[in-house]
């Protein structure tokens, strides 16, 4: 069970806007929502899934995308985020430790990010501090290793390649 | 007389080599000059901290001389004497593999024949018929790791992979992450900047299951051995808690505890009990950060569906240690701030490989966020981990996809295994002796908790059965379990094939149709980091277990003895053989390769490639005001996550766990195995299937704990250096055998008319093996302690399952899995008896005829075996290269 009732659907539908306004992910399984969001203890009932599914499916700013493996879940029916999340937010902002933020996290360790120059760019490594990537042509890694303050402008330019 | 002086690093740490006249000379640490960094300082309750100004290996690493002239080195290309290489792989006589001797061979008429073998049984049955794998660790250097060439040969080929398992640390890696996430360290703590935490505020430090003189943190020498002094001279109180008062312990501890082997978990729930009872845990922490504590409360105080009570004096039942000592133990604990862990960096040790492992693993985590886990002074630490490094600098370690010449950027093309059927390592022989197994788990799990739950089956549906085995370094025989299984294994005429590639001829080596010499890392180029095992592979930032970050430049001191090569050139030969010789070496040497990883890691912006070679290593200084990231402390203080690690579900300060708390109840194992019998949602102490409960009690009263060996790395040194057959506590010498130590306390010898020094047989249904006893009061009463991972295996018949009479104890240890949905291993849940031994024991080691009937068929003035080891080694051998060094034959 979880602190939130899955058959009101009023107090689930506030309970879940407010987690994932604040989540900083943009692919969301219901799993996910239920433990984290919705402070869930043992497996949801298939009626809980449901519930916690259909209030996904209501909301304009998630749309479904399938099937998604995740580390702790497995593969879950998922949801992505229409409006990619405001990572700026997490960049350098004034609150106390946001400058320790290891916001690299927001970038995908072996994903690929478009720079403005159109350089595609491999990230490798996520240590504190740095992104650490290689250029990609044609499919491959060339050249050296390249560190990218994650909280530099730079790095903010960057943008996934999703396709 | 020219000397040279080269660098190296080997499992026991990094090495200069001093040689003359073509012959290793000298092997010793690597001393810095004023060239290079300061060294860190720590500043800490009125003093200051700083490490000597050299690398401080462990004393394993300065019997490498020993080593390379080795009585046991594979000097040619062998092929099995009886042998026959039939078309379809039937009558090749495989019930004398590890009976029959060899012959010489040439390179080629050996490549050739393994090259025909792989052609005729991949195009017979399929590219999955051929398997490989490698021992641990078996040598250092990015080029030269397992991950790297052989890889790189056997993606190119296609093959069954055989997934190793995470077997120093099992019960962690099955168990743990279901508590506090880090699946992504593979169980194991993070524990940055811990040394400094400790050095300024802890008081006590529990040392659970761990020798850190022995097992030194990994690859890490004798670094952190100086920093346990530090913490011993200011007053921190040391409690050690191991069925063996343990080489760190005698020296150290201020208070031993010897529960009965595989009863740890019990201690935990009876130290939890006192902090219930008494209100001594914190409170407010737990509130925040903990998932379904009450309902774990319930159980430990006795309202859970057991309805019993965890008390000390319940728990002196089972683990021996009276009550009053285990509520000290508890108070201590609780009202002091206090570090610990198990095993070498804090999630590892003997305890973790029981029948137990994964209980004991949870419930150590779960102890240690009741105390506030993160604040300072209260953390999983154990005095091994967490020295200041500059994170800012990057250089791959050997489990690093990065740093492996199968993947890029190293290479300019990375190959991929077309074969996607796997078989897992502590079962290959029941998969191959039966023709079919079953297993859940990726093996190492590191890439999510899911994997762990993912059910294999060999053979895969659709695919051929396993043919062909190439084995590559080390010997099984002293790692895996029930080991006569191996034998069994290797006589089954299913292997038509057996390969085995290694520098010495080890146990298992004994069991191959053709042997491959190669040759040590003092004979071949590499590169490599002093024990970086991999940040961003697996163990984050293991080079913190060190003083100093130093990439050496691991120079060839001498050209490769007799016919060996390394194992670079005998893939690449082999490849060439196969038709893909051009593609495997991308047109590069050695050498090249090892440019590769300068080039490609932050070492380029540090050192150029011609002053690192001539130099041959390079320290990596920690700037003065260091930033510190302490491990934890971004969950205890509630912010997000600042350390180092790699992997995502910490940015919001949460845990890796499905609620991002400490879970007291798993919900990961409530939703993947719920009804995992081994590994419950609350873990709980539970009787082990072969313990001091079990039937097999009456028959076999004595507990065997094999822990990794302090004179050995694995099984990497003892079996090839005879130097360290002479310290009394690791073997006795007995008619050209070394026999291994093995420890029973003085009561039980008395009862079994047990003297020290008697030659004593320890057995049980799966075999026996014949050590020396030490009669101490250093082993709990119940227990025989003997050093597991013997690298000697040496069966009175060869190539039968034999009695033992080279410390292979490893043949004593069950081979059932922790349970059925967790496959670890728990080679410290063995029952054994234990008597004195008046039978025959035989002249010599029963293997070297085989060796000296080689060498002297080659070289009639060759010492033998037996000669080199008494003659204290290698003077007659080293000899015997300066002549040729002198006379330029052995200038390549």
């Amino acid at each position: 069970m979880s602190k939130i009732s899955t058959s009101n659907t009023g107090e689930l539908l506030l309970a879940m806007r407010k987690y994932l306004n604040e989540f900083p992910g943009d692919t969301i399984c219901v799993l996910q929502i239920w433990y984290e969001g919705l402070g869930g203890c043992g497996v949801p009932t298939p009626a809980d899934m449901e519930a916690m599914t259909a209030v996904l499916n209501t909301l304009e700013d998630w749309k479904p995308i399938g099937n998604v493996r995740y580390e702790k879940f497995g593969v879950q029916n998922s949801f992505k985020r229409v409006k990619a999340f405001d990572k700026s937010k997490f960049m350098g902002g004034g609150e106390e430790h946001s400058d320790k933020i290891m916001v690299q996290h927001l970038f995908k360790v072996g994903g690929l990010y478009r720079a403005p120059d159109d350089r595609v760019f491999k990230i490798v490594l996520s240590e504190v501090y740095n992104l650490r990537c290689f250029e990609v042509k044609d499919g491959n890694l060339v050249g050296k290793m390249i560190k990218i303050h994650p909280t530099s402008d730079f790095a903010k330019s960057l943008v996934e390649v999703t396709d | 007389m020219a000397e040279k002086i080269t660098h190296s690093i080997c499992v026991g740490g990094p090495i200069a080599v001093h040689t003359e006249d073509g012959v290793i000379r000298r092997i010793r640490p690597i001393v810095f000059d004023k060239n290079d960094p300061k060294g860190w300082v720590i500043k800490a309750r009125g003093k200051e901290y700083t490490p000597n100004r050299k690398t401080q290996p462990a004393f394993i690493a300065m019997t490498e001389k020993n080593r390379v002239y080795s009585y046991n080195r594979i000097r040619y290309p062998m092929i099995r004497e009886d042998f026959v290489e039939t078309p379809d792989g039937k009558n090749r006589n495989t019930e004398n593999r590890g009976k029959s001797g060899y012959r010489r061979a040439t390179w080629d008429e050996a490549l050739d024949l393994v090259a025909r073998e792989i052609k005729r049984i991949q195009t017979t049955y399929g590219k999955e018929a051929v398997t490989a794998i490698t021992s641990s660790h078996h040598s250092w250097g990015l080029l030269g790791y397992k991950l790297s060439c052989f890889a790189r040969f056997f993606k190119m080929l296609g093959y069954t992979q055989i997934l190793d398992n995470p077997d120093s640390w099992e019960g962690f890696h099955w168990g743990a992450p279901h508590t506090y996430g880090y699946y992504w360290r593979l169980g194991g703590p993070e524990t940055f900047d811990l040394l400094e935490d400790a050095l300024q505020n802890v008081e006590t430090m529990i040392m659970w299951s761990h020798d850190p003189d022995t097992t030194r943190g990994g690859y890490a020498g004798n670094e952190s051995t100086m920093w346990r002094h530090w913490l011993d001279d200011m007053g921190v109180q040391f409690i050690y808690i191991d069925p063996f008062n343990n080489f760190s312990s005698v020296k150290q501890a201020d208070k031993w505890f010897a529960p009965r082997p595989g009863t740890d978990t019990a201690l935990c729930e009876a130290i939890a009990y006192v902090w219930l009872t008494e209100g001594i845990y914190d409170k407010e922490y737990i509130a925040k950060h903990a998932h379904r504590f009450d309902e774990w409360a319930d159980y430990i105080l006795g309202k859970g569906s057991d309805r019993k009570p965890k008390t000390p004096q319940w728990a002196e039942a089972e683990t021996g240690i009276p009550a009053a000592d285990i509520k000290a133990l508890a108070r201590r604990w609780a009202t002091t701030k206090t570090m610990g862990g198990c095993g070498l960096r804090g999630g590892f040790g003997g305890i973790s490989r029981t029948a137990n492992g994964t209980e004991f693993s949870r419930l150590l985590v779960q102890l240690f966020a009741m105390q506030g886990m993160g604040k300072p002074g209260q953390n999983m630490w154990t005095g091994t981990t967490g020295a200041p490094m500059d994170y800012d600098f990057w250089f791959g370690g050997y489990s690093d996809p990065l740093s492996q010449i199968s993947n890029q950027p190293i290479a300019d093309k990375a190959p991929v295994n077309c074969v996607t059927q796997k078989l897992y390592r502590p079962n290959l022989p029941d998969a191959i002796l039966n023709g079919y197994y079953e297993w859940y788990g990726e093996g190492f799990c590191g890439g999510g908790i899911d994997l762990e739950f993912t059910k294999h089956v060999y053979p895969e549906p659709g695919c051929s059965k396993v043919h062909m085995f190439y084995r590559y370094g080390g010997t099984f025989m002293g790692t895996m379990l029930d080991t006569n299984k191996w034998v069994r294994m290797y006589k089954s005429p299913e292997l038509e094939f057996v390969v085995n590639q290694d520098i010495f001829f080890n146990g298992e080596t004994r069991f191959a149709d053709v042997i491959l010499p190669a040759c040590t890392n003092l004979e071949r180029y590499d590169i490599g980091e002093f024990c970086n095992s991999g940040n961003g592979g697996y163990q984050s930032h293991s080079q913190t277990g060190n003083s100093w970050q130093v990439v050496v430049f691991q120079d060839k001191a001498i050209e490769p003895l007799w016919e060996s090569r390394s194992d670079y050139w005998i893939f690449a030969k082999l490849a060439e053989k196969l038709g893909w010789g051009e593609e495997f070496t991308e047109g590069r040497t050695e050498l090249e390769w090892c440019k590769r990883f300068w080039e490609k890691s932050d070492l380029c912006e540090k050192i150029s490639w011609e002053e690192f070679i001539k130099k041959g290593y390079y320290v990596s200084g920690v700037p003065e005001d260091w930033e510190r990231h302490y491990g934890f402390r971004w969950f205890a203080e509630g912010y997000p996550c600042d350390t180092p690690n790699h992997k995502p579900f910490q940015e919001e300060g949460k845990l890796g766990t499905f609620t991002g708390k400490f879970e007291f109840v798993s919900e990961s194992l409530l939703y993947w195995a719920p009804h995992d019998e081994a590994r419950t949602p609350i873990a709980t102490y539970k009787h082990s299937w072969e313990g001091h409960h079990s039937l097999k009690a009456d028959k076999y009263p004595f507990h065997l704990i094999s822990p990794h060996p302090r004179f050995d790395y694995h099984t990497h040194h003892n079996a090839s250096t005879p130097w360290l057959w002479e310290i009394p506590e690791n073997r006795k010498y007995i008619n050209g055998n070394p026999y291994l130590i093995a420890r029973i306390h003085p009561k039980k010898a008395a009862k079994k008319g047990i003297k020290d020094g008697d030659l004593v047989l320890l057995f049980n249904e799966r075999g026996s093996v014949l050590c020396v006893a030490r009669v101490t009061y250093r082993v709990e009463e119940n227990t025989i302690h003997a050093y597991g991972s013997s690298a000697i295996y040496n069966p009175v018949e060869p190539g039968e399952t034999s009695m033992d009479i080279g410390g292979c104890v490893n043949l004593l240890t069950p081979g059932r899995l922790i349970g059925d949905m967790v496959p670890g291993m728990a080679p410290n849940s063995a029952l054994i008896d234990i008597c004195k031994y008046e039978g025959p024991i035989p002249e010599g080691q029963n293997f070297e005829y085989k060796l000296d009937a080689v060498a002297k068929d080659a070289e009639p003035d060759t010492p033998t075996c037996k000669e080199i080891i008494e003659g204290r080694g290698y003077e007659k051998i080293q000899a015997m290269f300066r002549e040729k060094y002198l006379k330029g034959d052995a200038t390549k």
